[in-house]
């Protein structure tokens, strides 16, 4: 396996504000990461950095290279979508085929158009007359038709109704992803990404709260449903989440031996959402 | 070498404007020295060329303004 | 590669005569048309008698000229399109890297294999070379029309005339002229060109008054740190037309080749390079 993004005290300021604060981050080719957090924790200048958008300081290697020298030769290798909308609106989606087609060296213009058929779109639409879901298809069959290493995603399905969203997901998933090309989505709806993932990143406040792989999520995290005669003990044991679901106490714990914890009541494995609001709040709780 | 570059004068949109503008000023200074330049007025009403429609080969002469009739944006621009 | 450079010049170019067909197209036109409309009325509504005296010293001073010679002498034609154009082109040059800043479409843009330099100079050659070529094609349009209805005119009225043949060669004469002389003026103001580019990437807002204000501000300072007034002697300098204006082929060449000529387009190269750096900084 090869690491296709190398990131080593990453951090970046507008002015006094930190908006990354020393971000270090291993992403393996192959990988699919989500990039969690929530609105304000740095999710759109890390993935700025990592493509060449902005500056920063710390070292960056991604895809071999250093994105602030060259970022032409990098988007070679590299697609990206920034949160919906920001395909040029006086364009027609013809013109917009044709730019990419000449502009592309690795652009696939029959795919493209392939794609495009099984949508609503026509071609020679204006993008200002597109709604909201039907850029965000556009934009996707662009970059699918693009063989890239990379593909990042900074909030691909933001303020998109749930068929265009989960529709997003499965042609991703799909049409997309073969096992060898990387893909990078942020997102703060953790749910609908869940169960695409095989990194999971969290990052709260410039720095990164979690970097876990997915099949390795059950060996550190451990959701229990507690039965009520246990909780004295479960309280013991340390914590990190405690919610009541219909009166049952279920607590979640960070690197605790599962024989211990069987004891206590059934086993889970925590989902991401859980997760991230355990992770979270004990940050904060820590400040 | 780069990476002093990227450190200075890439560092920000504020640090590249003022390298650009610097160095623009610098070169206008040293060549207005070196070539002691002078400006060359706006004329109103002598015309610049004479053309003489029926022999266009001979091309175009520029007349030099002359002090008189000369009106400066310099002038305007600085007073004297 | 280079064949690969070539078509992604194209697809640049392409990209912005579409997004300014209105400026780049529409402007020329809609000068022809008010020209024309201009011409007409004083054919329907002249004293008939002028127009046939007008004609007739038009055709002696003209008596015997080659077509390439009269061409200088329908150059003035050109004066309402050329303004025309420059005022269209600063409205191009200093939004066309601002707006997609503004709009975010630089997300998209910035997202493509497109080097800073390319996209800087798709937009440096769609000013001064592809957008006079839409205005020098609108020109003979319209100049081929007024030598018809002048042709016309002349034989209703039994006037020598040149002859339309004469006038053809004249007409594509006097657009070689006009595209050299615009191309030539694009040239030499291509520090003012880069200028505009410059101000255009860097500016959060208002990118005119930046451009604006800035100049005045350095030639001011200028005058504080070197107690010189270069900056404002070698932009009065530059003002007259006499420097690129061409009325002959060859003098392309003797304009381009002059010193000042040569020392602003160093100079414009310098701000441009500018321009393509500050382009890195996309918010």
């Amino acid at each position: 396996m090869t690491t296709i993004v190398e990131a080593k005290g990453l951090a970046k300021h507008y002015g006094k504000f930190a908006a990354l604060n020393g971000v270090d981050l291993n992403i393996q080719a192959g990988a699919i990461t989500g990039l969690i957090g929530p609105n304000g924790a740095g999710k759109t200048t890390t993935l700025k950095a990592f493509t060449g958008l902005c500056d920063f300081e710390g070292e960056l290697s991604v895809a071999g290279r250093d994105p602030r020298n060259g970022r032409h030769k990098l988007m070679e290798e590299v697609c990206f979508i920034a949160d919906v909308g920001i395909l040029p609106k006086w364009m027609k989606v013809r013109d917009v085929i044709d730019y990419v087609a000449g502009v592309h060296p690795r652009f696939d213009r029959n795919k493209a158009e392939h794609f495009l058929a099984t949508t609503q779109i026509q071609t020679g639409s204006k993008i200002k007359t597109l709604s909201k879901g039907m850029v965000t298809q556009l934009h996707l069959a662009l970059v699918m038709a693009i063989d890239v290493k990379l593909l990042v995603l900074d909030e691909p399905t933001l303020g998109l109704d749930i068929i265009y969203r989960k529709e997003f997901y499965d042609r991703l998933l799909n049409d997309y992803f073969d096992g060898n090309r990387t893909v990078i989505i942020s997102t703060h709806q953790v749910e609908e990404i869940e169960t695409l993932l095989t990194q999971l990143v969290f990052i709260n406040k410039g720095r990164i709260a979690l970097d876990v792989q997915m099949a390795d999520l059950p060996n550190h995290y451990t959701e229990v449903l507690v039965e009520s005669k246990n909780i004295e003990r479960a309280e013991q044991l340390g914590p990190i989440h405690r919610r009541s679901v219909l009166g049952k106490k279920t607590f979640i714990y960070e690197n605790v031996q599962r024989e211990l914890l069987e004891t206590l009541g059934e086993l889970y494995t925590p989902s991401v959402s859980d997760l991230f609001v355990a992770k979270l709040k004990g940050e904060t709780a820590n400040e | 070498m780069q990476n002093l570059v990227n450190r200075t004068v890439l560092r920000n949109r504020y640090t590249l404007l003022l390298t650009v503008l610097v160095s623009y000023i610098l070169l206008i200074v040293i060549e207005g020295e070196i070539t002691n330049r002078e400006p060359q007025a706006y004329t109103f009403e002598n015309p610049y060329f004479d053309i003489d429609v029926n022999a266009p080969d001979e091309g175009l002469e520029i007349d030099q303004a002359t002090e008189q009739n000369e009106i400066s944006i310099r002038r305007l621009f600085w007073g004297r | 590669m280079n064949n690969f450079l070539l078509r992604q010049y194209g697809a640049l170019i392409k990209r912005e005569l579409l997004e300014h067909r209105n400026l780049f197209l529409g402007g020329p036109i809609l000068v022809a048309i008010l020209l024309l409309a201009a011409l007409l009325w004083v054919i329907n509504f002249g004293a008939q008698d002028v127009i046939v005296v007008l004609l007739t010293q038009a055709g002696e001073i003209t008596e015997g000229m080659r077509g390439s010679a009269l061409a200088p002498l329908l150059m003035p034609m050109a004066v309402p399109f050329v303004i025309t154009l420059f005022i269209g082109l600063l409205a191009y040059l200093i939004n066309t890297l601002y707006q997609d800043r503004r709009d975010m479409s630089i997300l998209f843009w910035q997202s493509m294999p497109v080097a800073n330099i390319n996209t800087v100079m798709s937009k440096v050659i769609t000013a001064g070379f592809i957008a006079p070529i839409f205005m020098v094609a609108v020109l003979v349009v319209l100049m081929l029309v007024c030598a018809f209805s002048i042709t016309v005119l002349a034989a209703i009225n039994d006037v020598d005339s040149v002859g339309l043949g004469q006038m053809l060669v004249a007409i594509l004469n006097c657009a070689l002229l006009v595209y050299m002389t615009v191309v030539l003026a694009g040239l030499w103001l291509l520090p003012t060109l880069g200028w505009l580019l410059l101000f255009s990437a860097f500016a959060k807002s208002q990118p005119l008054m930046w451009a604006i204000v800035t100049f005045i501000l350095i030639a001011i300072l200028e005058g504080l740190v070197f107690d010189t007034q270069y900056l404002a002697d070698w932009s009065e300098s530059r003002s007259g037309f006499y420097s690129y204006l061409v009325l002959q082929p060859s003098d392309f060449f003797d304009r381009l080749f002059s010193y000042d000529m040569l020392f602003g387009i160093f100079l414009g190269s310098l701000i441009i390079t500018g321009a393509t750096y500050m382009r890195r900084f996309a918010d």
